[in-house]
């Protein structure tokens, strides 16, 4: 209580003693998720760091926009061509995405781990914060803070983009005739989509990793990464089948079979860098048994991992 | 010098007299000493695939004791390559772990406050912890992997024996080739062509005040993305997915590696620069990370 208080002066201070049980559930979570941030500020740090390295390349590719679009013009008799005109735009979002992805592994192996490491956790304890709302705010932070930031930040920096390159184009006067942006609108929300997608498919991963960091006292990448590998290895050589090595690539990358239409309605393979709306399969993708399954499979994990920080203390 | 007394007990005479002459490899082997008894993952990850290499074996003959002896050949042939796949690739990953928490484990646990006030150089240190991933982990990979393949050979031949079919498994002659085969691939790909990543990564565990990891991945991949985005190449990361892949086409004649009829080209190897420049960026990166250890202190 003497968080919120803390956190919250404008409160006036008689009704601290008064009302403490109206306090409602949310504000330990919501300030959990605060330290999170506060603790790992690698979380937007690292995303917003590779934005501006992007932006400066981009910058530097500038040079070669308004020869690139004449080229376009001499090619094309106008038609647009939404696939090299988003290049730059969707190698973007790829970059963030990764990026993100790094960071959600990253910190979910050490959410648990590094606050018995340094033994804050012993202070973290004595707060009225359960366990249950600790791990949920650990677990929120990759399934839905990152995702939420990847996205802001994405956009931002595509309309940025955007904006430069219109100057360009402006002052340059070249692909007048041309359509020299994406349609970026469409982008965004099959951008939302995939972000969507990507945390449902990866949360029994995340979940996985948070377990692993609230277990072993030493080496989690090692826990995290070596039993899986181990277990489909054993798989191979006892019966010569790869059911679970083909589970465990599944659950890295399945989700875009699983949530797009690979193939569009003549027959070829879609584009990675430009996926038109009519491709998102997200009835397909929210009725397959996978997607659940592994989502029952990451609230096993959640459910041990809330377990096991009761029962640890600092290492 | 203290150390070395407490090592050695017997010579506790003599080291009043003769402080001079310890010899420079003394405190290298017991720095060597120390990185074991600190991770002990290190023996312990390859140990436990072999374990479990050996167990997945002892299933695949049980359950296939009842097929008959054709269909048995290449089931007991087979898992060789497998054991020696995954006690490598656990090797590999506790390398790439240790190699980031070399330097960034003792500066966060503040021991490297006891471990500076001993008089071992900062240079001593830096290549005991470097001498883990390329020298402690080839040797127990290999000495596993043989020790594995030797266990699984009698175990196989156990059951043929048992099974009344004539031994045809493989031999002594063939034994020593695999041994051969592995212990140039351990050294050739696992330590000199891999030796770079080995140096970033210890340099960035020297460098980075907290998350170590993100450190070692973003900066190659930022660079990558810029050229890409910039310039539309990609030979940063062609140039990593090359490091990576292992130099099959210097290494060897062949694409298949574990194929027996593979003839090695150590001469080709050796004269290719990329290794050659691989080295030299090993050599800097840890010349730089053994500065960093004498200005950094605990975290």
């Amino acid at each position: 209580m003497t968080t919120q208080s803390n956190a919250v002066p404008q409160q006036p201070l008689d009704a601290q003693e008064i009302v403490p049980v109206a306090i409602s559930l949310t504000r330990p979570l919501y300030w959990s998720v605060r330290r999170e941030l506060w603790e790992n500020r690698s979380i937007y740090i690292a995303l917003l760091a590779v934005a501006a390295v992007y932006m400066l390349g981009f910058l530097i590719s500038l040079f070669w926009l308004p020869q690139s679009l004449r080229g376009l013009e001499a090619l094309h008799d106008g038609t647009p061509q939404p696939i090299s005109l988003a290049m730059p735009y969707s190698h973007a979002a790829m970059l963030i995405m990764v990026v993100g992805f790094l960071v959600g592994i990253f910190y979910s192996l050490d959410a648990l781990h590094g606050e018995r490491r340094e033994r804050t956790i012993l202070f973290w304890k004595s707060l009225p914060v359960s366990d249950l709302t600790t791990v949920l705010a650990k677990a929120i932070v990759p399934l839905a803070i990152l995702p939420v930031l990847v996205f802001a930040i994405t956009v931002t920096l595509q309309l940025i983009m955007l904006l430069v390159s219109a100057a360009v184009v402006l002052f340059s006067g070249a692909g007048a005739a041309t359509p020299w942006h994406p349609p970026l609108f469409e982008m965004e929300l099959v951008l939302l989509y995939s972000l969507i997608v990507l945390a449902l498919w990866h949360a029994p991963l995340y979940m996985w990793l948070l377990l692993v960091s609230g277990w072993p006292r030493r080496a989690t990448f090692l826990w995290a990464v070596l039993p899986p590998m181990a277990l489909a290895v054993l798989e191979f050589i006892a019966f010569h089948t790869s059911y679970l090595g083909s589970l465990l690539q599944d659950r890295l990358y399945g989700f875009a079979a699983a949530a797009f239409d690979l193939k569009d309605k003549t027959g070829a393979f879609i584009d990675p860098h430009f996926i038109p709306l009519a491709q998102l399969a997200p009835g397909r993708f929210f009725s397959s048994p996978s997607l659940w399954i592994g989502l029952i499979v990451a609230a096993i994990f959640f459910v041990a991992a809330v377990r096991l920080r009761r029962y640890q203390g600092a290492l | 010098m203290n150390t070395q007394s407490n090592a050695l007990p017997e010579s506790f005479e003599s080291q009043r007299i003769v402080p001079a002459t310890t010899s420079a490899t003394r405190p290298f082997y017991w720095s060597v000493r120390r990185e074991l008894w600190e991770y002990r993952s290190i023996y312990i990850a390859p140990l436990a695939g072999a374990a479990v290499a050996l167990f997945g074996f002892l299933i695949a003959i049980f359950v296939l004791s009842a097929a008959n002896a054709p269909q048995r050949r290449p089931v007991l042939q087979d898992p060789y390559g497998q054991a020696a796949a995954l006690i490598m690739m656990a090797a590999f990953i506790v390398s790439i772990f240790y190699s980031l928490e070399a330097l960034h484990g003792e500066r966060r646990d503040r021991s490297i406050l006891f471990w500076k006030s001993l008089p071992v150089s900062d240079l001593t240190t830096v290549l005991s912890k470097a001498s883990i991933p390329l020298v402690v982990l080839p040797l127990l990979s290999f000495v596993i992997v043989v020790a594995t393949v030797v266990i699984m050979l009698l175990l196989s031949s156990l059951i043929l024996l048992g099974s009344g079919v004539p031994i045809a498994a493989p031999g002594t002659a063939m034994l020593g080739q695999m041994g051969l085969m592995l212990l140039y691939h351990l050294i050739t790909v696992h330590v000199l062509w891999y030796a770079p990543f080995y140096g970033w990564l210890l340099l960035v565990s020297a460098w980075a005040r907290r998350a170590a990891f993100l450190w070692a991945i973003l900066p190659p991949v930022a660079i990558g993305g810029i050229e890409k985005i910039a310039f539309h190449t990609t030979y940063f990361f062609d140039m990593l997915r090359y490091r990576f892949a292992g130099a099959g086409p210097e290494v060897a004649g062949s694409d298949n590696f574990f194929d027996p009829m593979t003839h090695f080209t150590p001469g080709r190897f050796l004269a290719s620069p990329g290794l050659w420049i691989g080295l030299l960026i090993t050599a800097a990166c840890l010349a730089a990370a053994v500065r960093l250890r004498r200005y950094q202190g605990p975290i």
